[in-house]
């Protein structure tokens, strides 16, 4: 895609930060926007960059990233806190 | 104590005969050592005021019982001939009539016929009172960030729920909070669990689950503390207790039910197959909408054009061109009607020197004005142009400047062709204009005048203030004088 590459950085940075559900939510709002007739071109344009990196960000979390299992631990009383979670630690026995 | 165990009670004196009432004394006193629950079948049951008496039987055997006092009473209500029991009691031996049996002092129906009545019990009171509505029944997120698992942490529901939401959703986080799922305590335990996911830690969904069980184990989801605390629960509760047909209270009140915990995990997140499909078919979407709406603009490019002149160079130029055939139109209709009022002046009707028809006059500056304009509507046009990427600045600039300058040039030769026309310009020429003194009205016949008359000529520069000496009469010419 044409354009600056400071915009890119900057779009990209902000999309690392939205949520899953987020994403979804804003490429859905894109794909609205984009249907529209009376859009100006730039705006478009602009429009469909950041539904590519939505796209992008998306698949990035869906392929690479592994749920993260933690065990809460404590009680509201006194302190809650979480330590990792192991399944193979733990227990492999059944019910 | 153990039962099964050989216990050998040591006499103090072996020598020595007891009587029939020590012996069934000192068995009392032995079995009166054993404390405990016993289940059977209600059989022989005869009730009395202040006691009772029933057995307990199961296949070959039986267990005479007895109940006083209070105990008796209330369970005099609940006994029935052939239930089944739970009863708790000390074991002992009637003296008089040495006969073994059981003093009880608790019973209880037991199994699941108990507990299902219980549960049907229980299921239309919190029905009548609206906890399993339909309407109360939230939605669940489409994309949990967060996943709150409450369950024990042995066994298999554990297990099955993690691998199956990170085999799903890799790119969630599940935090689990370990309870008993079994016995007394595990009410409680549940209920804090969901109590502190609601209170410090707002995760997006709740998972409860737990493995299949029997009626009996399954229990704390039966109870109304638990259905109470899942509808309680500001944060949405899934549940995935127990195989296919279980049914608990907790399921009817949670905000979606699975039948298993693997359900549940399928139920709290989407798939990422599915999702993958999705933002394929998105980023497809996203191209041809934006092909799309290419396409639309380039279409509309010249309409919107001749609306906004400016948004497009072609659409300027012919702007530009159009104002200049004006221009050149307004020259030329300007001078066809000076050349024809000087017509008449020359020819004598009128002569107001120096004076162009009054809507001519300013012909020049307007044309000039009409110049300057284009000349602001280019640089300004030119100015927004310029942050175009892509555009054809430099043709276009070329061919503007051309069509200014060619434009300019025209005004030139006009203007001087304006001049040429004036009346002052005529006398430039070499002609000059006659009056008798103290007129304006030009002569243009010699008997006009007699001879002596004071008469003056207007020249190109200056006057001459003359008499006449002669005259030569002559008859009118075809517009001789006149040009």
């Amino acid at each position: 895609m044409p354009g600056g590459k400071g915009r890119d950085d900057g779009g990209e940075a902000e999309v690392e930060e939205m949520t899953f559900g987020g994403i979804m939510r804003r490429l859905e709002e894109i794909a609205a926007a984009l249907e529209k007739q009376d859009l100006e071109l730039e705006e478009g344009l602009k429009l469909f960059e950041e539904g590519v990196s939505l796209v992008r960000e998306a698949r990035r979390r869906l392929t690479e990233a592994g749920a993260r299992v933690e065990k809460l631990i404590g009680s509201l009383e006194e302190e809650l806190t979480t330590e990792e979670f192991r399944l193979e630690e733990d227990n492999l026995a059944g019910d | 104590m153990r039962i099964g165990r050989r216990r050998e009670v040591r006499l103090q004196d072996e020598e020595r005969i007891y009587t029939v009432a020590e012996v069934n004394r000192l068995a009392d006193g032995l079995l009166q050592e054993v404390v405990l629950w016993v289940e059977g079948e209600v059989s022989n049951l005869r009730l009395y005021p202040q006691y009772l008496f029933f057995s307990l039987s199961e296949e070959e055997a039986a267990l005479p019982c007895v109940m006083f006092g209070d105990a008796a009473r209330e369970a005099s209500h609940v006994l029935r001939e052939g239930m089944r029991v739970l009863a708790h009691g000390r074991l002992g031996i009637y003296v008089r009539r040495g006969q073994y049996r059981m003093n009880v002092h608790q019973v209880q129906e037991a199994g699941e016929g108990k507990l299902r009545r219980e549960f049907f019990r229980l299921m239309r009171k919190l029905s009548a009172e609206g906890l399993f509505d339909e309407g109360l029944k939230r939605p669940l997120p489409s994309y949990p960030e967060t996943i709150g698992l409450v369950t024990s942490l042995e066994g298999a529901a554990v297990r099955d729920v993690i691998i199956n939401v990170t085999r799903r959703y890799p790119c969630c986080r599940i935090l689990v909070r370990g309870v008993r799922v079994q016995g007394e305590e595990a009410v409680e335990d549940i209920i804090s669990a969901i109590e502190t996911f609601n209170r410090a830690c707002p995760v997006d969904v709740l998972i409860l689950a737990r493995g299949g069980g029997s009626l009996e184990d399954l229990h704390p989801f039966n109870t109304e503390e638990v259905v109470r605390a899942i509808r309680g629960s500001s944060i949405p509760v899934i549940t995935g207790v127990g195989h296919e047909p279980d049914l608990t209270l907790a399921d009817l009140a949670a905000d979606h039910r699975a039948s298993t915990p693997t359900g549940a995990a399928e139920a709290a997140v989407p798939s990422s197959a599915e999702i993958l499909a999705l933002l394929r078919e998105r980023s497809t979407s996203l191209e041809a909408l934006l092909r799309r709406m290419l396409h639309l603009r380039e279409r509309d490019l010249s309409l919107l054009a001749s609306r906004k002149a400016f948004r497009d160079g072609e659409v300027f130029l012919g702007q530009a061109r159009q104002r200049l055939a004006e221009g050149e139109a307004l020259l030329q209709g300007g001078m066809r009607e000076v050349l024809r009022r000087e017509r008449e002046r020359v020819e004598g009707r009128v002569l107001v020197l120096g004076r162009f028809p009054r809507q001519y006059r300013d012909l020049p500056r307007r044309i000039s004005d009409t110049y300057a304009k284009m000349r602001a509507s280019f640089d300004s046009w030119w100015r927004w142009r310029e942050k175009e990427p892509g555009w054809r600045a430099e043709e276009l600039r070329s061919r503007m400047s051309s069509l200014l300058s060619a434009s300019s040039g025209k005004l030139e030769v006009a203007a001087s062709r304006l001049d040429a026309l004036s009346p002052l310009a005529v006398l430039s020429r070499g002609y000059a204009i006659a009056t008798r003194r103290g007129e304006s009205r030009p002569l243009r016949d010699s008997q006009e005048v007699a001879e002596g008359e004071a008469v003056d000529v207007r020249l190109h520069r200056g006057r001459l203030f003359c008499e006449v000496r002669g005259r030569e009469l002559r008859g009118e010419g075809p517009g001789g004088e006149s040009g």
